[in-house]
């Protein structure tokens, strides 16, 4: 059986911009919603859909304290079979990379033959901890996942990856291996009830640095690669809302052009032969080309 | 002493009570089947207790309330309904008397005065009976859009029922005239008689009388035994739902969970046997077909088929929802709006809304499939605490004053609730503040709650997902009780609905009133004489919340009168019989195509009066209307809500 060990990481979203002091480097905390990362949901809905095809052990892990439970628990319900939770104090201030190092103890001690976690997390954006958990654990990683396509035999999986807009690919990797999910076609499902109440009681299992045997030193290191020195936020954009008495042509017209009346579209109305005639004026007015026999 | 010959020319009786045990077995084995079919029903714990209600069941069943609201089937009912018991009671004496006391102790009390007047009502009531029937033949014949009588069964049914009052009459007056007893007090029998081709000898005639008697005796049996078979047993099953629905108020959903949070393992997947019921009890005569106004040519949904459709499918499966397979009949659930106009019109008030949000709660919280469109509404009220997914902190956005600001938790006289759509909706903001306005003017002592909101969970009820009201129902519930909320005021009819009706099952007991109410409380004091001033032809469109929900209809029509100077006009469908915008039960959040068609005919019906003003107090029916009105391009129609008329016309000088 395989075991798959999806992490996810509760983020903290600023809805408003007016809760943010930049100066003060304060936020109102009323101003912080708190969610699952999306991604992950994205990765544990992978997971989920996998184990109802092939024979598997799903199980959740989050660096999360005791607050955040309620919230995990209603993504657990989504059908995770176990789940861990790593905390200990001070563990909030803790950056990718030593993020990294605690999940990989944790997945080697779980035993987990493919990890699954979101690309990136909707707060911080680091887009790292999926590469440096694949380092810590010497496993290959495969980035952007957006599904599993197919189990070859035991030890290796097909994974369809996007790479451009319209493109994809598919690429084999061995496991144990990472995928870094990112949105994929399915979305994640809405837990039905017997699986929240299930969830609701279940014992969610604690690991401490003292558990993962984690060694501070290291850990202190890891937390010490990188730095955010500033936090710099740019100024509140003001989204144009048109006016809603418009009808909704105008309005629709408004959004489409972002409330600027100078951008207004022209529509050219009539037989071809004017149709045509009244375009290349047109252009010739925009100055795209020179109209033969100025020049 | 006048009297009546029993079985007069009639011989080998043994067969008569051969046949009618047959009848009989037939209909007990029918009527077993429908018990044992309820007894897969859920027993409904919790609610409110069965006591048996007579009055209900004297209005409804006994004087048949419910369907004289209509004159011509009303008394087409009626007739047949009371003919036919008459004639069955006096059937069933005359076989008391004739096979009990008779043999037994030798007494008859079927003559003399007694069997004239016995025999006179029989014959009055049999006449009524048929004319009744005559209505009925009329109507399914004449007036194909009539649609209560579908199918063979009903066809067969009716038809018999009129070849048994006929040949009923015509084997009395064969029976008058053989015997050539002098009866005026059997007139309908004796005119009969005297009719009856003089052709007849006195051996034909028997033959005829004897003939006659047979089929009228089989066909009478063959609508016993049709009973439990055919939509006849709206017979047995609206009696006995009209004796036993319990005393709910209207509207009123019954919980999920059991507190401390806990599921019944059957309580999504079946159907409580007063549903069951009721499904038995309808007979399909299509009057909430006719006033949905969800149905039409592209709609799915239908009550009646909602109700013929379930009642057949849990059969099938034995009453377990899981089984519901069928695509487009589920569809139609997510369509319907929750307006209980269905509800309010059915003969013998059905709750058809009721079922259908049991189904959406089996569909969402047991198989997680919903509209698309509901789950990021059902996500932002889980983490944002707001349909729109806007956030606390833009729940403080409408307020513009800092005489409004002073007023955010300050806990001073009763709460303002603003709720999600005033808070965000632009549209509405203008609502909320026109509102606080009015108190300022008013010197109301109140205090806003502001982003200590959260949703009132009425969105998350009716679309099924019962887990996530109950969420939203105790978040609120704890605010109130850290701020001492005793008396709160609504804005919008949805959140006035839950907080009133809803919130006392998880101990929320509060004074909870709309804001028309307060606004006629204070017009009734006379506290503030609004001007009487506005010159607009105004018509004010009843919500269904506050209206069927709650029967408020004179207030806002009190207030409005008392600023109006024309009066208020009212519209074709106006009060009970008001139409929904076509937000309600969600569909403002799936917006499907019903919504806009639904407003758009609504407005249409506005126009028709030349009215100027629509004035509405639910924020959903004023943001339907404003889109209608949008695009239909309508000139010189606004839509207001009633908080933003008496901002209107408030006295003036008073502001401060």
């Amino acid at each position: 059986m395989i075991k798959i060990i999806v992490c996810l990481k509760v983020v903290n979203q600023l809805c408003s911009e007016r809760g943010f002091d930049a100066v003060k480097r304060t936020i109102d905390p009323d101003c912080i919603v708190k969610m699952v990362n999306p991604a992950d949901e994205y990765a544990l809905e992978m997971a989920v859909h996998l184990k109802e095809r092939e024979e598997a052990e799903v199980i959740a892990l989050s660096i999360a304290p005791e607050d955040d439970e309620k919230l995990l628990r209603f993504c657990f319900a989504m059908g995770a079979d176990r789940a861990y939770r790593i905390w200990e104090d001070g563990f909030d201030r803790l950056n990718g990379p030593a993020i990294a190092y605690l999940l990989s103890l944790a997945i080697r001690r779980l035993q987990g033959n493919l990890v699954l976690c979101g690309r990136r997390s909707a707060d911080a954006n680091g887009n790292e901890v999926g590469g440096y958990l694949a380092e810590f654990l010497g496993f290959p990683v495969v980035s952007g996942v957006t599904s599993i396509e197919a189990f070859e035999g035991r030890d290796k999986v097909i994974c369809r990856r996007r790479i451009e807009r319209k493109g994809w690919d598919l690429i084999e990797t061995a496991i144990p291996a990472v995928l870094r999910v990112d949105r994929g076609e399915r979305e994640p499902r809405y837990p039905n009830i017997f699986s929240i109440l299930a969830w609701s009681e279940r014992e969610i299992h604690l690991f401490n640095q003292v558990s993962l045997e984690a060694n501070s030193l290291y850990l202190e290191e890891c937390n010490s690669l990188t730095r955010v020195l500033e936090w710099i936020r740019p100024k509140p954009k003001k989204v144009f809302t048109p006016k809603s008495n418009l009808p909704p042509e105008e309005r629709i017209k408004l959004v489409l052009s972002g409330g600027m009346d100078k951008k207004k579209a022209e529509f050219i109305r009539g037989e071809t032969r004017e149709i045509v005639s009244q375009m290349v004026d047109l252009l010739a007015k925009q100055k795209c080309f020179k109209p033969e026999g100025e020049g | 002493m006048e009297s009546r010959e029993i079985f007069w020319n009639i011989s080998q009786i043994g067969w008569l009570y051969a046949l009618t045990f047959i009848a009989f077995l037939l209909l007990f084995y029918g009527c077993y089947d429908h018990v044992k079919f309820w007894g897969t029903g859920r027993k409904t714990g919790g609610g409110p207790p069965l006591r048996l209600r007579w009055k209900s069941f004297l209005s409804l069943a006994l004087f048949q309330r419910g369907i004289l609201k209509r004159a011509y089937p009303g008394i087409m009912h009626l007739f047949i309904f009371w003919g036919i018991i008459v004639l069955f009671i006096g059937t069933v004496l005359l076989a008391i008397e004739h096979d009990f006391l008779k043999p037994i102790f030798s007494y008859s009390f079927i003559r003399g005065n007694f069997y004239k007047v016995y025999s006179f009502f029989l014959d009055l009531f049999g006449l009524l009976a048929v004319i009744g029937t005559v209505m009925m033949l009329m109507r399914k014949y004449l007036f194909p859009e009539y649609r209560g009588v579908r199918g063979r069964p009903d066809t067969l049914a009716v038809w018999s029922l009129f070849f048994v009052l006929v040949t009923g009459f015509l084997v009395e007056s064969a029976r008058i005239r053989g015997t050539g007893a002098e009866e005026p007090f059997s007139p309908i029998g004796y005119v009969l008689s005297a009719l009856l081709p003089r052709l007849f000898d006195a051996e034909s005639l028997q033959l005829f009388h004897e003939v006659l008697w047979w089929i009228h005796l089989v066909l009478a049996l063959i609508l016993i035994a049709m009973i439990p078979y055919t939509k006849l047993f709206h017979i047995i099953a609206g009696s006995f739902l009209t004796l036993s629905d319990p005393k709910v108020k209207k509207g009123i959903l019954s919980p999920v969970f059991s507190e401390p949070l806990r599921l019944e393992p059957d309580r999504l997947t079946r159907l409580s046997r007063l549903q069951l019921l009721s499904l038995a009890a309808c007979t399909q005569c299509g009057r909430c077909e006719e006033v949905c106004p969800v149905v039409s040519d592209q709609s799915l949904l239908s009550p009646r088929r909602v109700m013929d459709g379930l009642r057949r499918e849990l059969q099938r499966s034995n009453n377990h929802l899981g089984f519901l397979q069928n695509g487009a009949f589920l569809a139609g659930f997510w369509e319907c709006l929750a307006c209980r106009l269905c509800e309010e019109e059915c003969p013998i008030s059905l709750k058809v809304a009721e079922k259908i949000v049991d189904v959406r709660r089996h569909q969402v919280m047991a198989l997680s499939q919903f509209p698309a469109e509901l789950r990021s509404v059902f996500r932002n009220v889980e983490t944002f605490g707001d349909p729109f997914g806007e956030g606390k902190y833009a729940r403080e956005d409408w307020i513009q004053g800092e005489a409004v600001k002073r007023r955010l938790r300050n806990r001073n006289g009763c709460l303002v609730w603003i709720g999600c759509q005033s808070a965000f909706h632009e549209r509405n903001k203008k609502v909320a503040w026109a509102f606080t306005k009015l108190l300022d003017v008013l010197s109301i002592d109140y205090f806003l709650l502001g982003k200590e909101e959260v949703c009132c969970g009425d969105l998350a009820r009716r679309t099924g997902n019962e887990y996530l009201f109950r969420d939203s129902v105790l978040k609120n519930i704890d605010t109130f009780r850290r701020y001492g909320v005793q008396k709160i005021v609504t804005l919008c009819p949805h959140c006035f609905h839950v907080m009133k009706e809803e919130y006392p099952h998880w101990g929320g007991h509060y004074e909870v009133l709309h804001y028309t109410e307060l606004m006629a409380e204070v017009i009734q004091q006379g506290k503030v004489p609004f001007s009487k001033s506005l010159d607009k032809k105004t018509v004010y469109h009843d919500s269904c919340y506050l209206g069927r929900y709650h029967d408020l209809y004179r207030e806002p029509r009190s207030v409005l009168n008392h600023v109006l100077m024309d009066g208020l006009m009212e519209m074709e469908k106006n009060r009970g019989s008001s139409v929904c915008c076509g937000a309600g039960g969600g569909n403002f959040w799936t917006r499907g195509n019903t919504g806009e068609r639904i407003n758009a005919t609504r407005l249409e019906e506005v126009c028709d009066k030349g009215a100027q003003i629509i004035c509405t107090s639910c924020p959903y029916c004023l943001v339907m209307f404003e889109e209608a009105i949008r695009n239909q391009e309508r000139q010189g129609l606004v839509a207001m809500d009633l908080a933003e008329l008496l901002d209107l016309v408030k006295p003036s000088g008073t502001e401060k």
